[in-house]
């Protein structure tokens, strides 16, 4: 039986449909493994018999579509090039529509060299993204990846290098143009340049599509416009020993006037640097959604915030040192204040003192969106209840809620402050007390309507011990005998205002140790409250 | 009402507003204005149509996607996530899984020709191999070339 009989294409099997010519195919295959035909011939009978079952069906996009979607959550890189190699080892058909599928190979990580090769090649044109975290891979490893994948610069869409041991091994690799190049993550652990010319000529300049940027440990000078049309820049670990002024320094931020995420991070200036705090020269930022300054000495950040100008939904992030001596508008200077209208915005405020040696403090609308977060460490500055009392200063103007959280303080320079704070906000409709005493001083209204928070209606205390008479105390000095709110018949009317607006009318103390046997049933008729199924 | 009449010559009756789910007898619509004129669909069969308009109805009140969307669509990051009724729906033979892909493909329905990928992929995922080829019922069919170089291949993945 000649061999040619088998991969006839002139069978008329196709006038047969599909299932009864899949039959005659798996008959001829039969006789052409038991005649001991060519497996190349034994191939192209078993592709034609393929051909004929419904998975085989679909056009070469829709498979790339589900091989994609096969792709999709695959958690590890090993798992995503195993899964690959599996897609294009089932049949013919598949193998052909995966390897023209260039999109599905342009992911770059460490890998075996032919294999990284292969990658490589079967990514064709396509914009490639590479995944480097030098923490396991040598600079000997990373200089034949880079000498492998840097021909190709042109077409790097995103280039991330994260832990690289020195930058000597990867900036020769880094000096084509990259006009794909979209996302650029550099971060070096110990530059042994300790000198921006190498970088002076990153990417021969040409990085046009440039959007994100994260430099860590190297300084690129601001002549280089990789700075420039950006959305989100992130610069860490880095020393500016050639700068004129914090101005300067500023300025390149202006290249970016689209930017929604700036984050400064551990960032040293020469220490003569000239670091005024009022500026002329203002960068305002319409889109940015997040500004982080981290670890930055308090003459430096207080100088590069009174340069930017938020819009009012950003988001102001500092994690900073007050610096000796130092308090909180060390960091951010009353004169500055306007730059960020989102203080303006903020209705819930949430004051932690974790420490003695530090403050956090976080401001959010009534929908939770957080508008500023203030790690502040003190270091011999101010005590943090001084940080509390300069927050007087700010222009909270819709505070409406309050939350104070482990103020473990002096008790009499703790209510003061507390006291001085509130007396300052008479929108106050919410007050919450986490880890602290009951401040009875503070919340024993005596006069009528209260001096302080006239309009708090929610009170809540958590993580403290309550004592009934202080509660009752607190209660019924805010309360009237009977709160109609609460369905009680014989109770009387209010004032104009009504008890809605200025009587308490909620009382949480779910969170909070009880010390008596049980709530007041009077307190009941009194307030809504929310507490404990048992009482211990 | 829009007239539909699939490669098996049956007709369908439908509201407007669930053949436009399809893109392109939507644009079909819009070609021809107002008009009685039933529109040939010469790649459906009625079976596979029956099915088709069965998704097409129950998703007919929701937003059709945008270009914007589908050009956000981040490839890497594609999900398989399917919802509670679209996987009742697609709960079919596997033939007619795929003529429904082939269908939606088609009429240029991406949400349907997404339920439908996304199933044969959960099929795929985390089989082998030799496995997917059974599901499928299909065999080996590569050349000694192309063994030789898929042994290659497999040789340098496990040289990790």
């Amino acid at each position: 039986m000649g061999s040619e009989s088998f991969i006839d294409p002139t069978s008329e099997l196709e006038s047969l449909g599909k299932p009864v010519s899949r039959l005659c195919l798996e008959k001829e295959i039969k006789l052409a493994e038991a005649a001991g035909c060519h497996p190349r011939e034994l191939a192209v009978l078993r592709q034609r018999r393929n051909q004929r079952m419904p998975a085989s069906c679909l056009p070469q996009e829709i498979l790339y579509s589900i091989f994609l979607f096969v792709q999709g959550g695959i958690p590890t890189y090993a798992l995503v090039i195993r899964s690959l190699l599996t897609l294009s080892n089932v049949c013919h058909l598949w193998r052909e529509a995966a390897l023209d599928c260039p999109g599905l190979w342009t992911l770059l990580e460490p890998l075996p060299t032919p294999l990284f090769r292969l990658i490589l090649d079967r990514s064709r044109k396509a914009p490639l993204e590479l995944v480097f975290n030098c923490s396991e891979t040598s600079g000997q490893q990373l200089s034949k990846y880079f000498s492998i994948a840097s021909p190709h610069i042109g077409r790097w869409r995103s280039c991330i290098l994260q832990h690289v041991y020195a930058d000597t091994v990867i900036v020769p690799f880094l000096l084509s143009p990259a006009p794909q190049l979209e996302s650029l993550v550099l971060e070096i652990e110990y530059p042994v340049s300790y000198s921006s010319e190498p970088y002076l000529h990153l990417f021969a300049s040409c990085t046009p599509r440039l959007r994100r940027l994260t430099l860590s440990g190297i300084f690129v000078p601001f002549s280089n416009p990789i700075y420039s049309n950006l959305i989100t820049l992130k610069l860490s670990s880095t020393t500016f020993t050639r700068l004129q002024s914090i101005t300067e320094f500023c300025r390149v931020f202006g290249l970016s006037p689209l930017l929604e995420e700036l984050s400064l991070e551990s960032l040293t200036f020469a220490p003569a640097l000239p670091a005024p705090r009022a500026s002329g020269v203002l960068i305002h930022f319409p889109q940015l959604h997040t500004l982080r300054l981290c670890r930055i000495r308090p003459r430096f950040s207080s100088s590069i915030l009174s340069h930017l100008v938020l819009p009012p939904s950003a988001h102001l992030e500092l994690r900073l040192e007050t610096g000796r001596r130092g308090n909180l508008s060390t960091i951010l200077p009353p004169s500055v204040y306007h730059h960020f209208p989102s203080l303006q915005m903020v209705t819930h405020l949430s004051a932690h003192i974790p420490s003695s040696l530090t403050f956090e403090i976080k401001g959010s609308t009534a929908e939770g969106k957080p508008l500023f977060s203030f790690d502040i460490d003190r270091y011999g500055g101010a005590q943090p209840l001084e940080l509390f009392s300069e927050l007087n200063g700010f222009p909270l103007v819709s505070l409406n809620s309050l939350s104070l959280v482990d103020f473990h303080e002096n008790r009499p320079q703790l209510i003061a402050t507390v006291s001085a704070f509130l007396l300052c906000h008479p929108d106050i409709t919410r007050l919450e007390f986490t880890g602290w005493m009951v401040p009875k001083e503070i919340l024993v209204a005596t006069s009528s309507p209260p001096l302080i928070c006239p309009r708090l209606q929610y009170l809540k205390f958590a993580r403290c011990r309550l004592y009934e008479e202080e509660l009752v105390e607190i209660v019924e000095s805010r309360t009237a005998p009977e709160n109609p709110a609460l369905g009680n018949p014989g109770a009387r009317e209010t004032s104009s205002t009504d008890a809605g607006d200025t009587f308490l009318q909620y009382l949480d103390i779910a969170d909070a140790k009880y010390s008596c046997s049980g709530i007041p049933p009077t307190l009941r008729k009194r307030v809504k409250m929310k507490e404990k199924p048992e009482w211990y | 009402m829009v007239n539909l009449v699939t490669s098996d010559n049956e007709s369908f009756t439908v509201e407007k507003a669930v053949a436009s789910r399809s893109v392109l007898i939507k644009n079909m619509l819009e070609d021809v204005g107002e008009s009685d004129q039933p529109i040939p669909l010469p790649n459906v069969t009625a079976s596979v149509l029956k099915k088709v308009l069965e998704y097409c109805d129950h998703h007919k009140n929701e937003p059709m996607p945008t270009s914007e969307d589908l050009a956000a669509e981040d490839t890497r990051k594609r999900t398989t996530d399917i919802g509670e009724w679209d996987q009742k729906f697609i709960q079919v033979d596997q033939e007619m899984l795929f003529e429904i892909i082939l269908a939606a493909n088609y009429l240029d329905i991406k949400p349907l020709l997404d339920v439908g990928c996304k199933t044969v992929a959960n099929m795929i995922k985390g089989k082998t191999p030799e496995e997917i080829r059974k599901l499928f019922n299909i065999v080996n069919d590569f050349t000694p070339e192309e063994e030789a170089q898929i042994k290659k291949e497999n040789e340098w993945a496990e040289d990790r």
